[in-house]
């Protein structure tokens, strides 16, 4: 879900997603480089994201992915299936500390 | 999913696929793009070139690992995997044309012998009959009970009231089947016609290929219309298209055609060739009040979701109220009765001994096909054990176990595919054979051929059998451990006892099955001997027949004088030394009359025993056949229609009837014939003759003379000096010159014809016969492929023993024993299985019980003797086996 997230903002190579993980959460999510690809072919080969051949920024050749119609749709699946699942597991934990 | 998802997918999947090699080119270039960068990111927080790139490494878990779960996220390798494999196996497969060629022959053996049954099994049985709904179509036939007569035609008003008061049946027709000449051309045709209501054909759902049947309006008013079959619009009509409006003239009657039915429909009998409507009989007005003459077949379309129990519930009551309804025909001894039975139509169009005669092949041509895979798996087995090195080498180098399986099946699929394509080739080729070769007389066997469920059934069959054969080598060889086979490399003791074991596990199963197959086919062998070497009570050589049918129009005086002056005619040709004839050669029915013998006490109906037949034959009839005449004498010329009336009874019929008596002088009057007083004096006695087929007891025959009770149609034989055949020109010359339009059928030797009463029985025992012969060739090889193989195995020890001081008979002992114990089990369990299958085999047998001891103790004895010599040469070999060599050999 957070890959395709990523992707809705605006398609990028495969070593971008991989900087923005990082970036954007810090060391608690530590997706390692050697599983970032065989998600990103997975997620590929379901249909929600689609990859072309681009030139980069700095001139070099990449392979850049970006979301697909499918994908946008699961993406607000997952979205929401989240929003429901952590505000249930939140009001469960709220309920404790009372 | 979502059809949306497969528009994405199977582009990229047949992209992977296919483009395999750029695909892979850009996973590549796309990782190896993420570790420069990853490196020059290390570099700029101040690594070295060498440290920064083993980082990024790191950071990626092995850069080829990751390409290859990136190629995993793919769920393309599972194809490419096979693809793979198939080439591995055919490389494997080429490698050991030997091997190859045993297995692929032998499976395609088993395959093809099952799919060609299979394909006359599916065109007699299985296929649809080319009628609506036809599983709901019942043929009802009046029951006689008190005759034990079961499928007796029905009466009109029978038929009528059953229309009238069943509740279980949407429609009900009424058809008779009778034989008709067609006399207008040259050459008088005689023809199998129908005479039925008019319900009949929307009954059966079958419209007419051209023009329409006739209306039940056209019924009732007697309108003389007929429709004709396909076969006799193309033979007489070529296929014409303007048909409809012509007129056909039958027996003398002009007809006129409105339309043509397809060659598929064939009620009330097979291969009829016209139906017109009831009334055209000439009688109808009478015949359709007379309760008790029977006159034709009911078929019945049961309402839907009735089932046949129902209906025939529904019937008995029907009946039951009938026998209330008219008391003095019920009790009338000679009246049929009012009971039914129901007859699934399906069973009544194949006939029971058909089905069961093709289910019993088709029984026997799976267990052949069970030992030629099992005889496959064994071989695989010990091929797979001898390659455990290969494999555990394989497993070494980190394949899996699954894999490992995966691609044995899929070397057992390629041979198991390869020999059911060339077992298919064989089917069509055996088809095409055994279609010739078989009884004609089969509905619907020309049909079978290699079609889309044939072809499907192969294939099924094969996939199926190399899953389940295929599985035994697989899960043995690699459960192996990898390290200890690698250790062991060459010598291989680990898989050996298992695959020792599970392979005189799979020869006592072939044991087993041979047994089974060998005493069916070792007990029809010994019923077929017995059946030709039945004496049939007549000399069958040098004697032709042929079956002459006159005209209906004509008077039974003229029958008769017909008769006689081509009796006389036949006779006249040089080279025929004698003629006779008799109204029906061969019968196929149960005794039918009653007879009231003077000063006895009536025997009770119902059985053989008290039942009889008669039949009208010429004075020369016995003399052309050579009949022996025990008492008495033969008819001559003096009794002639108006001298007294006169019988000659069969052998059988004298004690029954007159126990203990001389029948000669005595008198008899049959039952039917309530009025008058006409009381038959018999004049002689003559020895059985087996004119129904040669496996029925003989049964109490009467015989007329023809003069007495002339008949329309007659069988004549002639016995001539030299080859029959000869003569059939002349004889039919000798007939026709009497009458031109009388048609004569059937022109072939007795001996022939006698053949071809004993065809389907043949047919079944060759066929069986053959099957058993692949069974015990197939185990043949099968118990010399086990001990070929241990001994094999096991030269090593068998070197050691003998170093140790045991004797080349003690290793014999060893090596047969092994064998031995597998084959005496099999066999075993195989003599139970014959006992228990008995009951199937019981109908088709005739002079040998199903428990014949003779068969079962040969059949023992001969499949110990195959095993035995089948191990000999390993066993000598391993007797031979030097213990120096044995041990060097490493």
């Amino acid at each position: 879900m957070l890959l395709l997230k990523f992707l809705a903002l605006e398609p990028m190579n495969g070593f971008a997603v991989s900087q923005r993980l990082k970036q954007v959460s810090g060391d608690v999510l530590q997706v390692s480089d050697g599983s970032l690809y065989p998600a990103l072919h997975k997620l590929e080969q379901e249909g929600w994201i689609t990859a072309e051949w681009k030139t980069s920024e700095y001139g070099r050749r990449a392979k850049y992915y970006s979301l697909t119609r499918l994908g946008r749709r699961q993406l607000e699946k997952e979205a929401d299936n989240w929003g429901r699942l952590s505000s249930a597991i939140s009001r469960v934990i709220k309920l404790k500390e009372a | 999913m979502r059809p949306e998802h497969w528009l994405y997918s199977i582009p990229l999947r047949l992209r992977s696929l296919f483009r395999w090699a750029q695909a892979d080119q850009e996973l590549d270039d796309e990782l190896r793009d993420h570790l420069e960068r990853k490196t020059e990111e290390y570099v700029a927080q101040g690594m070295t070139q060498e440290e920064a790139h083993r980082r990024a490494r790191l950071d990626l878990e092995g850069f080829e690992q990751t390409k290859e779960k990136c190629r995993d996220a793919r769920h393309v390798t599972w194809i490419q995997d096979l693809i793979q494999d198939l080439r591995f196996s055919l490389r494997m497969l080429r490698r050991s044309p030997g091997f190859t060629a045993v297995v692929v022959l032998t499976l395609a053996l088993g395959i093809g012998s099952t799919t060609a049954l299979y394909s006359m099994v599916e065109a007699v049985l299985l296929k649809p009959l080319p009628y609506y709904d036809a599983s709901r179509l019942a043929v009802l036939w009046t029951d006689n009970v008190r005759k034990n007569l079961h499928q007796e035609r029905t009466s009109y008003p029978n038929f009528e009231d059953w229309q009238k008061q069943n509740t279980t049946f949407e429609d009900m027709a009424f058809a008779s089947a009778f034989t008709v000449n067609l006399t207008a051309g040259e050459d008088p045709e005689h023809l199998l016609a129908g005479r039925t209501s008019a319900n009949l054909f929307s009954l059966m759902g079958v419209k007419p290929i051209l023009g329409r049947t006739f209306s039940s309006e056209e019924e009732n008013r007697g309108e003389r219309v007929i429709v004709v079959s396909q076969g006799l619009w193309q033979r007489s009509f070529d296929s014409s298209r303007d048909l409809v409006g012509k007129s056909l003239e039958v027996d003398g009657v002009r007809m006129s055609i409105i339309g043509v039915m397809p060659r598929s429909f064939e009620f009330p009998a097979r291969n009829v060739d016209l139906w017109e409507p009831l009334t055209v009989f000439p009688n109808w007005s009478a015949l359709k009040n007379k309760r008790n003459t029977p006159s034709g077949f009911v078929v019945g379309r049961l309402r839907a979701g009735v089932s046949f129990s129902q209906a025939q519930a529904d019937m008995d009551v029907i009946a039951a109220h009938l026998a209330r309804q008219y008391p003095e025909l019920a009790a009338n001894l000679d009246f049929f009765g009012f009971h039914v039975n129901m007859v699934p139509f399906s069973i009544y169009f194949t006939g029971r001994d058909v089905r069961s005669a093709l289910w019993l092949l088709f029984g026997a041509v799976v267990l052949v096909l069970f030992i030629a895979c099992t005889n496959v798996a064994s071989l695989l087995l010990s091929r797979s054990a001898s390659r455990s090195t290969e494999l555990a080498t394989r497993m070494a180098l980190g394949a899996g176990r699954k894999r490992v399986v995966r691609q044995l099946l899929t070397e057992t699929a390629v041979l198991y595919l390869a020999s059911g394509a060339l077992g298919t080739a064989l089917a069509a080729a055996a088809d095409r054979l055994l279609i010739r070769s078989v009884p004609t007389d089969i509905p619907r066997l020309h049909e079978a051929g290699v079609d889309f469920g044939v072809l499907s059934f192969a294939l099924g069959l094969s996939f199926l059998a190399a899953f389940i054969f295929g599985l035994f080598p697989a899960l043995t060889a690699p459960a192996t451990d990898p390290h200890w086979a690698l250790k062991q490399s060459g010598r291989l003791f680990s898989a050996t006892s298992t695959v020792v074991r599970l392979r005189s596990l799979l020869v006592t199963g072939e044991f087993a099955v041979a047994v089974i197959l060998l005493v069916g086919a070792g007990l029809l062998i010994r019923s077929f001997l017995r059946v030709q070497h039945v004496d049939p009570g007549f000399r069958s050589d040098h004697v032709l027949t042929v079956r002459v049918v006159q005209s209906k129009l004509k008077s039974e005086t003229k029958w008769r004088d017909f008769y006689e002056q081509a009796l006389r005619n036949i006779r006249a040709i040089p080279g025929v030394e004698a003629v006779g004839a008799i109204d029906n050669f061969f019968f196929a029915s149960f005794p039918d009359e009653t007879v009231i013998v003077e000063g006895h006490p009536p025997l009770p109906p119902g059985t053989s025993l008290s039942q009889v037949t008669d039949d009208g034959i010429s004075p020369g009839y016995f003399q052309a056949l050579e009949v022996p005449l025990l008492r008495g004498r033969f008819f001559t010329e003096q009794d002639g229609p108006t001298s007294a009336p006169a019988a000659i009874i069969n052998a059988t019929m004298s004690p029954r009837f007159w126990p203990g008596e001389d029948p000669v002088g005595k008198r008899f009057k049959f039952a039917y014939e309530t009025e008058g007083d006409r009381w038959i004096t018999i004049v002689g006695v003559v020895g059985d003759m087996h004119r129904d087929r040669l496996t029925r007891d003989p049964v109490s025959e009467i015989f007329l003379p023809l003069s007495q009770h002339p008949a329309r149609g007659m069988d004549l034989v002639a016995r001539t000096s030299a080859d029959p055949r000869s003569f059939a020109t002349a004889v039919r010359g000798a007939i026709r010159s009497v009458d031109k339009t009388a048609p004569v059928l059937n022109v072939s030797t007795l001996e022939d014809a006698l053949r071809d009463q004993l065809a389907p029985t043949r047919f079944q025992t060759l066929l069986l016969s053959l099957f058993s012969s692949l069974a015990v060739l197939l185990s043949a090889i099968g118990i010399y492929g086990l001990i070929f193989y241990s001994v094999t195995q096991r030269t090593h020890e068998i070197g050691i023993r003998m170093a140790l001081g045991a004797r080349p008979v003690q290793v014999f002992r060893l090596v047969v024993g092994e064998g031995g114990r597998a084959v005496l089990l099999g066999i075993a369990i195989g003599i139970g299985g014959a006992l228990s299958i008995e009951r199937v085999l019981r109908n088709e047998l005739f002079g040998v019980t199903a428990t014949d001891p003779v068969t079962f103790v040969a059949v023992t004895v001969l499949l110990c003797f195959v095993a035995f010599a089948a191990c000999y040469v390993p066993a000598c070999r391993a007797m031979h086996v030097d213990p120096m060599v044995a041990l060097r050999y490493e």
